[in-house]
């Protein structure tokens, strides 16, 4: 398993490598100048040429390139072109509400989607199976940013329940902090709830058909033990793929949820760099993704062993 | 099935809706004017972009000097009617055309502790002009030769010539004096660790999130209460850049006071007790500029067809929702030298068609012109479009994002752009660098040594009627070649906050001066 685990955190190399190639020059070739975009109708020539010297954009691409990965080898990441703080101070200021925010929305989804996946297959063309669809087909239809602003709409602007915008970290206060989240948090996970609800639905209705069930059956197994402890772990597996691919939609979502709801979080930050043309911050959230990425799709790897004993890694 | 979702969602969202708008639900009375001033309370303001840096003398963010508004005082303070009022300095005067003497305010000190006097003015000034800095406010006061200090509270301000514009100038950024200690201690870092004279001290900033500030309870100034201000016992700052969430914010009560909303909300606010809109002419003006030296502008005619051909009426009114004042020229209706007689095309398209045949070119004349790729931006370029359509014109929209086309227009790479300024207390910063030949913002290629001359003298003259009417020919000149290509509207300035704000002082520069505002106690 560590030869497994080792094997795999070495193949990730050169994906980085890759993912920062691809980044360091697309956003190089989006028109705009980060001087211009950050001096304004008010630059002057040479306050531009001074700025982009400071930011060595005068160097040759390669050049840039080249700088830049021997500083993040060295654990560097530059600093923000707009607010002249260190990238990596700003995604660490920023990480505690996407983390809280991805993770509450996937617990969200989970504890609602696995029991209606459980409900519509056991009770396959029922009206429960029909609403459940429906409402999955609802869930994945509706993009995330209509769904935050008719939920902002519903719930602040005429109910006055939950506050629109605003952030209170976790450490300060619990309870505010989980108000601000409420409305976030479901809108980031109504896609991945409705994706895994029907998939567990699909995958369960497979494995009912097995023959070990039908076994189970036979030995008079009630149907409850036979869902939940036979059956339920082997339709598992797919999810669990599924949820692994889905942290990095989740990751995605982020960008727009955080952005609307104005949570100071690692989206967010994203989103607002790229109106400003802050490369050194677009280069290192991209990174830092990719990073999170790659570990939960390995996590998710590792974790099949634990659901399928019939899987080796050598 | 897709019809079907959108029959099933429509109607749950109706549902929704109707059982949730308290439509019709009672108003709160109106506030009674309150006889006395409470102190306490913080106030949440909502900004519309996010923060780049608390060093004055390096930004170039118009939403920076929202913040400063509470952290730093200027030198002179600008008014309602834009007229100076002392802040910083207690009085000034030009002992001669070059020569401008400060007595400075005595028993200032900085939120760090250090005396305000004389040789801390000198150390700003020395830092803004020291080309080292490359600071962005050099060129602002660029008309200074050298800054002396007389006393420790005398400063004297030798100018190159004379220059009835860098007053006003000092009013804003350039005029902002930080603390020299602060300046030696953090160096570049004074961008995240700003230390002024102003009513509220800084506590801290997450980027992207918020900037908060307290009380500084060693201020110099005092209330009507006979304290020191300022009322409030912290403000803090919130970028929400979407404005229909701020607006919201602002309605459900998370924020107190916001600035600048979409155009669409203008009519819904207008007459509104909860919240409260308030609207002043900006120092703001729009165009739709073009570049003199590139076909088809580069014929008087051509330029002079597309003032005829634009309905500015209706650009105002049907496009921007009332939120702008119709206008021809680089002086907004907010400043002392405005004069309405500048406006002097009316819409005549076969006028236009005219010039344009005159001029040796064939109907529908093509051009591109870049519009900045916001919804609001495209909706303005559309109009504009149809307008010039009619006129003989056929525009095409190069959609591009704002620093793009900045980037192009900078470069005097473009035929058309729709920008604009946005504007300074002094009408000499709104039209000298656009529209002299020499100017620094003279992207147009326009050149007219009238037009040089008037500048120039309006430029050395410190009485204000004269300067008014060299403004106003200088105007008129400008609009008779097209030389800008077509000045469209003054916006206005709008600022929406809770009824439990008092005392806000709207000036026309759209900063929020929080020094003298306070919350209704109930509320706080």
């Amino acid at each position: 398993m560590t030869r497994y685990i080792s094997k795999r955190l070495i193949a990730m190399i050169p994906v980085l490598f890759l993912v920062s190639v691809i980044v360091f020059t697309l956003i190089r070739l989006i028109p705009g100048d980060p001087a211009i975009a950050m001096l304004g109708e008010e630059a002057t020539p040479q306050m531009i040429a001074s700025l982009r010297a400071e930011f060595g954009l005068d160097q040759p691409i390669p050049v840039q390139y080249a700088i830049w990965l021997g500083r993040v080898l060295r654990g560097d990441l530059g600093n923000s072109t707009r607010a002249h703080q260190p990238v990596t101070q700003a995604i660490t200021e920023r990480l505690p509400a996407t983390i809280e925010l991805t993770l509450l929305s996937l617990l969200i989804s989970l504890t609602i989607a696995i029991p209606i996946g459980i409900i519509s297959a056991t009770q396959r063309n029922s009206k429960m199976d029909l609403l459940s669809t429906t409402l999955a087909l609802m869930g994945v239809s509706m993009p995330n940013f209509f769904l935050a602003l008719l939920l902002s709409f519903v719930f602040s602007l005429n109910l006055r329940l939950l506050p629109n915008i605003g952030y209170v970290p976790i450490t300060q206060n619990l309870r505010e902090n989980l108000i601000d989240m409420i409305m976030p948090a479901i809108t980031l996970s109504a896609a991945t709830l409705a994706i895994v609800a029907r998939l567990t639905r699909s995958s369960l209705l497979e494995v009912l058909n097995l023959e070990y069930i039908r076994t189970a059956r036979a030995k008079g197994l009630a149907e409850r033990a036979i869902i939940i402890r036979h059956a339920l772990k082997n339709a598992m597996i797919p999810v669990v793929t599924i949820v692994g691919l889905q942290v990095g939609a989740l990751l995605g979502g982020a960008v727009i949820t955080e952005s609307i709801f104005v949570l100071p979080g690692v989206g967010k930050l994203a989103v607002d760099a790229i109106f400003s043309r802050d490369f050194p911050i677009i280069q290192g959230v991209v990174l830092f993704f990719s990073v999170v990425f790659l570990g939960v799709n390995l996590i998710v790897d590792v974790l099949y062993a634990f659901l399928d004993p019939r899987i080796h890694f050598g | 099935v897709k019809i079907r979702l959108f029959i099933v969602l429509t109607i749950a969202a109706l549902i929704v809706l109707g059982c949730a708008a308290p439509s019709g639900a009672p108003q709160p009375p109106a506030q009674a004017p309150a006889a006395a001033v409470t102190r306490g309370g913080t106030l949440r303001v909502g900004l519309n972009s996010d923060l780049t840096t608390m060093d004055p003398h390096m930004s170039t963010a118009a939403v920076d000097r929202q913040v400063y508004q509470s952290i730093y005082n200027p030198l002179v303070r600008l008014d309602k009617d834009l007229t100076l009022k002392p802040e910083l300095a207690e009085k000034w005067d030009f002992t001669d055309p070059t020569t401008l003497v400060f007595t400075l305010r005595k028993g200032v000190k900085f939120h760090d502790g250090t005396d305000f006097n004389a040789a801390a003015v000198k150390f700003n000034f020395d830092r803004m002009m020291n080309p080292d800095n490359k600071s962005p406010r050099a060129s602002e006061i660029s008309s200074v030769k050298e800054v002396t200090v007389v006393d420790d509270s005398t400063i004297k301000l030798t100018l190159k010539a004379p220059n009835a514009s860098l007053l006003a100038v000092l009013s804003d950024r350039a005029g902002m004096i930080i603390s020299p200690a602060a300046i030696t201690k953090f160096g570049k870092d004074l961008a995240r660790n700003p230390v002024g004279t102003g009513p509220f001290k800084f506590v801290e900033w997450v980027t992207g999130d918020h900037l908060s500030t307290v009380k500084f309870d060693q201020y110099w100034e005092k209330g009507t209460d006979n304290q020191s201000l300022p009322y409030l016992d912290g403000v803090t700052y919130k970028p929400v850049t979407d404005a229909s969430q701020r607006l919201t914010s602002v309605k459900t009560g998370t924020l107190d006071l916001i600035d600048q909303i979409a155009s669409k909300d203008y009519a819904g606010l207008k007459g509104s007790k909860d919240p409260i809109m308030s609207e002043v002419a900006a120092l703001e003006w729009q165009g739709l500029e073009v570049n003199n030296a590139k076909p088809p502008f580069d014929k008087v005619g051509a330029r002079q067809a597309l003032n005829y051909a634009l309905d500015r009426d209706s650009i105002a009114k049907d496009v921007l929702f009332g939120t702008v004042t119709p206008g021809q020229g680089p002086i907004s209706p907010s400043s002392w030298a405005f004069d309405a007689s500048i406006n002097t095309y009316k819409r005549d398209v076969t006028k236009s068609k005219d010039l344009l045949t005159k001029a040796g070119l064939t109907a529908p004349v093509k051009f591109d012109c870049m519009i900045v790729n916001s919804p609001d931006g495209l909706l303005l370029g559309q109009a504009i479009k149809e307008q010039l359509t009619a006129g003989g014109f056929d525009m095409n929209i190069v959609q591009l994002d704002f620093p793009t086309a900045l980037a192009k227009y900078n470069a005097k790479d473009y035929t058309c752009f729709q920008i604009g300024w946005s504007g300074r207390p002094d009408p000499d910063a709104n039209f000298y660098q656009f529209m002299h030949s020499t100017g620094s913002q003279n992207t147009y290629n326009y050149a007219n040594p009238k037009v040089d001359e008037l500048l120039d003298k309006a430029r050395a003259t410190y009485d204000q009627a004269q300067r008014k009417d060299l403004y106003t020919q200088a105007t008129k000149l400008v609009n008779d070649d097209g030389g800008i290509g077509a000045w469209l509207y003054w916006p206005t300035n709008i600022k929406v906050w809770s009824p439990k704000v008092n005392n806000f002082l709207h000036v026309p520069d759209g900063m929020m001066r929080t020094k003298l505002l306070w919350l209704t106690k109930a509320a706080q």
